[in-house]
């Protein structure tokens, strides 16, 4: 017992390790090209250049990174409680998954970039529009998964069900809910990720604020450190997002 | 000598319990019209312990489900205690339990066995707990009532299954394969141990197999049925529970019906 806590703990360290090895191979060799190349810092900024960004303007980071983490944050609750909802209808309602599931379909090929412009168009250059492209990416790989989950009930405990003569409420909340709750997680944690890439593309097309702006407007004007800081940032986001779910997921999916 | 006893004491037993009367089965596969079982009629006394066999796909889940009333058949009836299925409440009458145990793995032991009593009425949980844990006694789960699925092995989610289905006080257990995913040694134990269950509970059991020892050692009577459609070819009286035990798997007037039976099949 106390040799597997070892060996674990063992396990861990060594990941730790390989990690922080590699990534000092990988930085020093990255500041050592730029610095002894002829390769113009407004190209490619070395990472001291683009610490220097976090520490002399960090606030100017984390305040754009906010603005993106609540639209990210709203969109996400707004399209995974959608997604959840509208799952359910179609659990219930076949003539309803009949008629809007191919719409969903549809509107899922469609690519996020290609309706961002629209959406800017429509709720404006403010805080709506990235929630609404938040809500609307995050919308798909949770009604997807969610249907999935609710149908992957096995027939067995379906008939026990039937044998008990429970309701479909209660067929519903005991059963199909809590048997397709793992699969509705790996939706929210696709879509909680998804989130934050809406949030950033709507920033793009038209923002006074948040961290896709920031990437925009540096690049304008050759800041290449201040982007290549804002770059990170977004992908911090994007781990918080997923992590806070995980996190989730491990209370919720006990059993797993 | 042992067998004609078994006989007079079924036989013994007041009014038929379950009739199956003329039951035949059809369902729709891409269109054509597939026969699952046909003309079936079983009757069945109260206390009795009925075995169904025959070789997979031949029907004998379907007519479990039948029995049950979660499926409805396509012709014929079944009369519960001279009630037609489908004018009765179902869950005070049958438990049902099946080859996978079929456990939620969100659920405690305990609340596993009490759902079908939450399904009823949330009301009459508190009358039923004392009885759960009764039944979790009988069945060798004490000190489980807590832990959840994964942490019980494969004989022991069986037990918990068996349980949830006896929770309800059913007056007919029905039993699809229930054993057929546990290794030799576990199933025989089973075996014994839930000959005794059975009689302690007070209840008939209709119980689908495709073992034939399994049959004849748990049953009073062996009904084997035709691949499909299925029907039922032939029946035998077969070993009373009374008297099983270990050795009687190696008797020779065990092996000998096992062997008829077989050819039957």
């Amino acid at each position: 017992m106390n040799m597997k806590r070892n060996h674990v703990a063992d396990d861990r360290i060594a990941k730790l390790l390989a990690f922080v090895v590699m990534s000092a191979v990988f930085f020093i060799t990255w500041e050592s090209i730029v610095r002894f190349s002829s390769i113009s810092f407004l190209i490619v900024p070395p990472p001291s250049a683009v610490l220097r960004v976090f520490m002399t303007r960090g606030d100017y980071l984390f305040n754009n990174a906010a603005q993106t983490v609540i639209e990210a944050a709203f969109g996400f609750l707004i399209g995974a409680s959608a997604g959840i909802l509208l799952a359910t209808l179609f659990i219930f309602s076949k003539i309803v998954e009949d008629a809007l599931y191919p719409y969903a379909i549809a509107l899922k090929a469609v690519p996020l970039v290609a309706i961002a412009p629209i959406v800017v168009t429509w709720f404006g250059t403010g805080i709506l529009s990235k929630i609404v492209l938040a809500a609307i990416i995050s919308f798909f790989p949770v009604l997807v998964n969610t249907v999935e989950g609710l149908k992957s009930t096995e027939p067995e405990p379906i008939a026990l069900f039937e044998s008990w003569s429970a309701s479909s409420w209660q067929v519903f909340t005991k059963l199909r809910l809590p048997y397709a709750l793992p699969s509705i997680f790996s939706g929210l944690k696709i879509a909680s990720s998804f989130a934050v890439i809406g949030a950033v593309v709507a920033e793009f097309i038209g923002a006074q604020a948040g961290i896709g702006h920031v990437i925009k407007s540096s690049t304008y004007f050759l800041s290449t450190d201040v982007t290549f800081a804002a770059i990170i940032v977004s992908a911090l986001i994007g781990i918080a997002f997923f992590a806070v779910v995980s996190i989730i997921e491990r209370k919720v999916v006990f059993w797993r | 000598m042992l067998l004609t006893e078994s006989r007079r004491k079924t036989s013994a037993v007041s009014a038929p319990f379950l009739e199956v009367k003329n039951v035949s089965h059809a369902y729709s596969l891409k269109g054509s019209s597939i026969e699952a079982v046909e003309d079936i009629s079983i009757g069945m006394r109260k206390g009795e312990v009925l075995s169904i066999v025959g070789a997979s796909g031949c029907g004998k889940s379907t007519l479990l489900k039948i029995i049950s009333g979660i499926t409805e058949p396509t012709k014929g009836e079944i009369l519960f205690e001279g009630i037609p299925q489908g004018q009765r409440r179902r869950i005070q009458d049958v438990g049902f339990a099946f080859q996978k145990a079929s456990l939620f793995p969100w659920r405690t032991v305990l609340q596993n066995i009490l759902l079908p009593v939450e399904i009823k009425s949330k009301k009459t949980l508190k009358h039923y707990i004392g009885y759960a844990h009764e039944l979790i006694e009988i069945l060798g789960l004490s000190g489980f009532e807590g832990s959840y699925p994964r942490e019980l092995s494969g004989g022991m989610l069986q037990r918990a299954s068996l349980a949830r289905a006896l929770v309800v006080r059913p007056k007919l257990l029905l039993l699809d394969e229930p054993f057929s995913a546990l290794d030799e040694i576990t199933r025989e134990s089973l075996w014994i141990d839930f000959n005794s269950i059975w009689k302690d509970c007070e209840v008939s059991v209709v119980l689908v197999t495709h073992s034939i020892r399994e049959a004849v050692f748990l049953s009073d009577r062996v009904c084997v049925m035709s691949p499909r459609p299925g029907r039922i070819m032939k029946e035998f009286h077969a070993f009373p529970f009374l008297e099983a035990h270990r050795d009687t798997l190696f008797r020779k007037d065990f092996l000998e019906l096992c062997k008829e039976i077989r050819s039957h099949l």
